[in-house]
């Protein structure tokens, strides 16, 4: 168990210290080094979100709008996402050095949703991640997309085509 | 028996039935027992007490304050000029004063799904960025669905529905 933790810390340390803010990982391995179970431990918040549960843009709304606790008001669309998904990562600032969000089953993320809506989701991440970056700011945030095998997921395939900041591990 | 409240008895304090409107008759009835002069006595000194003075121009400063920030987004359609541009400009300020909160790289992707939709040029309108502000929240109150989104062609929008497609209003 202390060594699972160690790995995990030693795992996180390597990503943060990494110019990459996407990264594609097995997912064997992301449960390897703990990356699928949510904590908030050396002041780490480490969030998932679940792919199953995520295959149309609607489903995704949902999840992140039960996920995130995010507002009544939530318009359950892109700029609306980014909008309350920041409130809430400022919120958590206050209490956390750095910020993982873990996309797990990333195979079925977004599979039935348009192209239109993969490209949506990784320019909203991006520009979370790009405002948590802010010299102002003092959690920086990665995300990792966990994929089964060796197989390159829908939103794998989009981050890899559309050159956006990422690696592979 | 009258029918309609206009149509009721009530008695002077000279003890004179009346009949008629009973909230005419009701101001007309003077007590003049000395109880009910001792306390209208009262009641008069401290009507023109200081407190009370205060109080009142205290209720007149909330209700003026009340009315200017209840002032409406005055919302049109892109296109159309309002008349009302100065009271849209005033708000569009203070909102603009605490900052863009959420115009990123890639904001304003419903408006720009609207603007195309609205029969403009796909090539103009993704060559636009955008600023992001809330219309309140942004002094220190609960946050809420309504957005002002600025677009770098200078034209701004409002929606009162967290960015909906379709909800978009510009504003001038």
């Amino acid at each position: 168990m202390e060594k699972k933790i160690t790995m995990t810390g030693q795992f996180l340390n390597d990503i943060f210290k990494d110019e990459a803010d996407l990264f594609l990982i097995d997912q064997r391995k992301a449960e390897k080094e703990g990356l699928l179970e949510e904590d908030s431990g050396n002041k780490c918040k480490k969030v998932s979100i679940d792919g199953k549960s995520s295959r149309t843009m609607v489903s995704f709304m949902e999840e992140v709008y039960n996920k995130f606790l995010f507002p009544s008001f939530f318009g359950r669309n892109w700029s609306a996402f980014v909008d309350s998904y920041k409130e809430t990562l400022w919120e958590d600032e206050d209490n956390f050095e750095r910020y993982l969000l873990v996309f797990k089953n990333a195979d079925e993320l977004l599979l039935d949703a348009s192209e239109e809506d993969v490209s949506a989701l990784l320019e909203s991440l991006e520009d979370i991640v790009e405002a948590l970056a802010d010299p102002e700011s003092i959690m920086p945030m990665k995300i990792i997309f966990c994929q089964n095998g060796s197989t390159t997921s829908r939103v794998g395939k989009s981050i890899l085509k559309e050159g956006r900041n990422s690696k592979q591990i | 028996m009258f029918k309609g409240k206009n149509k009721q008895s009530s008695m002077h304090g000279d003890g004179v039935f009346e009949v008629g409107n009973t909230e005419r008759s009701v101001s007309q009835f003077v007590d003049n027992r000395p109880e009910a002069i001792a306390q209208r006595k009262l009641q008069e000194v401290a009507n023109n007490s200081p407190q009370v003075s205060q109080l009142r121009a205290l209720q007149a400063m909330a209700n003026k304050a009340m009315k200017s920030s209840n002032t409406p987004i005055q919302r049109v359609k892109p296109g159309s000029k309002p008349e009302a541009q100065a009271l849209t400009t005033g708000t569009v300020k203070k909102v603009k004063n605490v900052g863009d909160r959420h115009g990123g790289k890639h904001g304003g992707r419903e408006l720009k799904q609207q603007l195309i939709a609205a029969g403009e040029s796909a090539d103009s309108v993704n060559a636009l960025t955008f600023k992001e502000y809330d219309v309140n929240g942004y002094n220190g109150t609960g946050r809420d669905a309504e957005r002002i989104v600025e677009a770098s062609d200078g034209r701004i929008f409002y929606t009162g529905q967290h960015y909906a497609v379709g909800s978009f209003e510009e504003i001038t």
